[in-house]
């Protein structure tokens, strides 16, 4: 399995390196979203996936992110990389305001808590007057620049290639380290993990900063790449969306969330789906998973994958 | 052991009620540093209450609970577990996503700090754990399971990984929650010599257990409690004829 995946991670790697030479405007556009969504899934993935806890507030941190950028470029003319920290800052400062009241809360009150804390930001960014600029968004937003160049379009996509190779990077050397251990620990079994010596609360919180970290890098690439802002994209319903394709793909496994959130990005805009017939294929596929696959892609493939070993040990 | 000498542990007058009805009621005792102590009582005697008291996991309703000279009756699990408090528990809670050498691994590591950027950076300076490691898992005897996710193991193994995982804090205090439950002869000998190793390194155990060879055999001091009650303490022999004990026991 191990092999196997890394195999495919490199061939889709290769695919959408070589993208910018063969595909037009509207595949890098696809090729910019789907790396924005993949950071996404990732880091929602490390907090209910990885540390279990059900926060449903993850647009936020996406928004904030992506709104904090807009804010200081457009209208304090921060240079777009300064935004960048800024944007990490904010958002994950606002992750440990709304995570450390919560850590004690599990399942059903984490997950409404967090969804009503997201819906509130929503309607406090809409009522944000001319700093938000309310239900119009923000508009001309300048271009990021690398020495006097402006990068946009396919120029920009490597930016977007280099925030999700470096998520990756920064996941897979976090779930190996002494900290990752504890983050699993941590949700199989909180009371052996204290026993051990390891703080639940302040794991839980600083597993949701970093994973707020990560969607507000989400939001910068979406702001510098689309240079317009629209407060649509603060909508709860998108955690839902990016919930569904970490648990299609896999819960807990960083391999299934990327094939996840490559059928469910991808599927659609390949047969030219409607909003609403997107969310409707999704509630259907749901189900089938839930009743069929509750691991997921990722369960399904490593269930084949280990009876076709088996089959091949008896011949 | 002198009777004289430094306690490790202490508990004073200490009461758990939970809403009106009380687990423990009034408990004083004291370990000796470098004992083996072992806690018997019929079934809801309240033992394991008790060694919730001592680890943490429970919050007395009154009284004090002093280790080490110090004060730690509201101090949480977790910072207990960090000045040498290490337990297990009656189930064995191991991780069960983990390996066996990360759930060994999880009792070596210091959660003292959490360094985030070297979490992230994958940028490790501290030197490798794995003689530790493979020290722990010989004591115990899984060594040859280490790979093996924790899912996969069987009752008496999870147990043993997780007296491991305590063992590998380097507690100075080990309390012990019926180590010997559900163990076959050659595991509960595994354990025993484990309990015995652990102590002739300095380590103090406190045991909670229904097994009485294994109490008699290993501990130089025992407490029993009936009822949330002590109605008894001294050396196995003395325990042994107590007509208290007995009483307690046969409900004669």
């Amino acid at each position: 399995m191990k092999g196997g995946s890394s195999k495919v991670l490199s061939l889709a790697a290769l695919v959408l390196a070589a993208l910018p030479f063969w595909g037009n405007d509207y595949h890098v556009t696809v090729a910019v979203n789907l790396c924005v969504t993949l950071i996404l899934t990732l880091s929602l993935n490390l907090v209910v996936g990885y540390s279990g806890q059900f926060h449903l507030s993850h647009v936020t941190f996406f928004g904030t992110g992506a709104y904090v950028s807009a804010i200081l470029a457009t209208q304090f003319g921060i240079s777009p990389w300064l935004c960048l920290m800024a944007s990490i800052a904010v958002s994950g400062l606002l992750a440990a305001l709304i995570g450390a009241p919560v850590t004690r809360l599990k399942g059903l009150y984490l997950a409404v808590a967090t969804l009503t804390f997201s819906m509130f930001i929503e309607v406090l960014v809409n009522q944000g007057g001319t700093l938000t600029g309310g239900g119009y968004g923000i508009q001309q937003i300048p271009s990021l620049t690398l020495a006097g160049y402006a990068l946009r379009g396919k120029y920009f996509y490597g930016v977007a290639l280099l925030a999700l190779a470096a998520t990756l990077l920064l996941l897979r050397n976090l779930l190996r380290s002494k900290f990752g251990r504890e983050i699993i620990a941590v949700r199989d079994h909180p009371d052996a993990a204290e026993a051990s010596g390891i703080n639940p609360p302040l794991i839980r919180l600083t597993v949701l900063v970093i994973a707020a970290g990560l969607a507000a890098v989400a939001g910068w690439v979406h702001t510098f790449y689309h240079l317009i802002l629209n407060p649509e994209l603060l909508s709860p319903e998108w955690t839902f969306i990016w919930f569904f394709m970490v648990l299609v793909g896999g819960i807990g496994d960083t391999f299934g969330v990327v094939l996840g959130t490559l059928l469910l990005t991808l599927v659609p805009e390949f047969f030219d789906f409607a909003a609403g017939q997107t969310i409707f294929g999704i509630g259907v596929l749901m189900v089938i998973v839930t009743l069929f696959a509750p691991r997921g892609l990722s369960g399904v493939i490593a269930d084949l994958l280990r009876d076709r070993r088996a089959i091949t040990h008896a011949q | 052991m002198p009777s004289d000498s430094k306690p490790i542990l202490e508990l004073r007058s200490v009461t758990k009620t939970f809403g009106g009805i009380s687990a423990v009621s009034d408990i004083s005792l004291k370990v000796q540093e470098g004992q083996i102590c072992g806690l018997i009582g019929p079934n809801g005697a309240g033992k394991s209450t008790l060694l919730g008291l001592i680890a943490g996991s429970v919050l007395p309703s009154g009284g004090q609970v002093i280790y080490r000279g110090q004060d730690i009756t509201h101090l949480p699990m977790y910072r207990r577990a960090r000045i040498g408090i290490s337990r297990t528990f009656q189930l064995a809670h191991t991780f069960e996503s983990m390996s066996v050498a990360e759930n060994i691994m999880i009792g070596i590591d210091d959660h003292k700090r959490l360094n985030v950027v070297e979490a992230l950076t994958g940028i490790h300076p501290s030197a490798s754990s794995a003689a530790k490691l493979d020290a722990v898992m010989d004591l115990v005897g899984v060594r040859q399971l280490a790979d093996l996710p924790a899912s996969r193991l069987t009752f008496g193994q999870l147990r043993m990984v997780a007296t491991g995982r305590a063992i590998a804090a380097k507690p100075n205090l080990l309390l012990l929650d019926e180590p010997a439950a559900g163990l076959s002869g050659k595991d509960m000998d595994a354990m025993t010599a484990a309990i015995r190793n652990v102590r002739s390194n300095g380590t103090t155990v406190v045991i909670v257990e229904h097994n009485m060879d294994v109490i008699m055999q290993l501990c130089e001091h025992i407490v029993v409690v009936h009822l949330g009650r002590k109605i008894g303490e001294g050396r196995p022999e003395d325990v042994r004829q107590s007509e208290q004990v007995l009483e307690a026991y046969l409900g004669t």
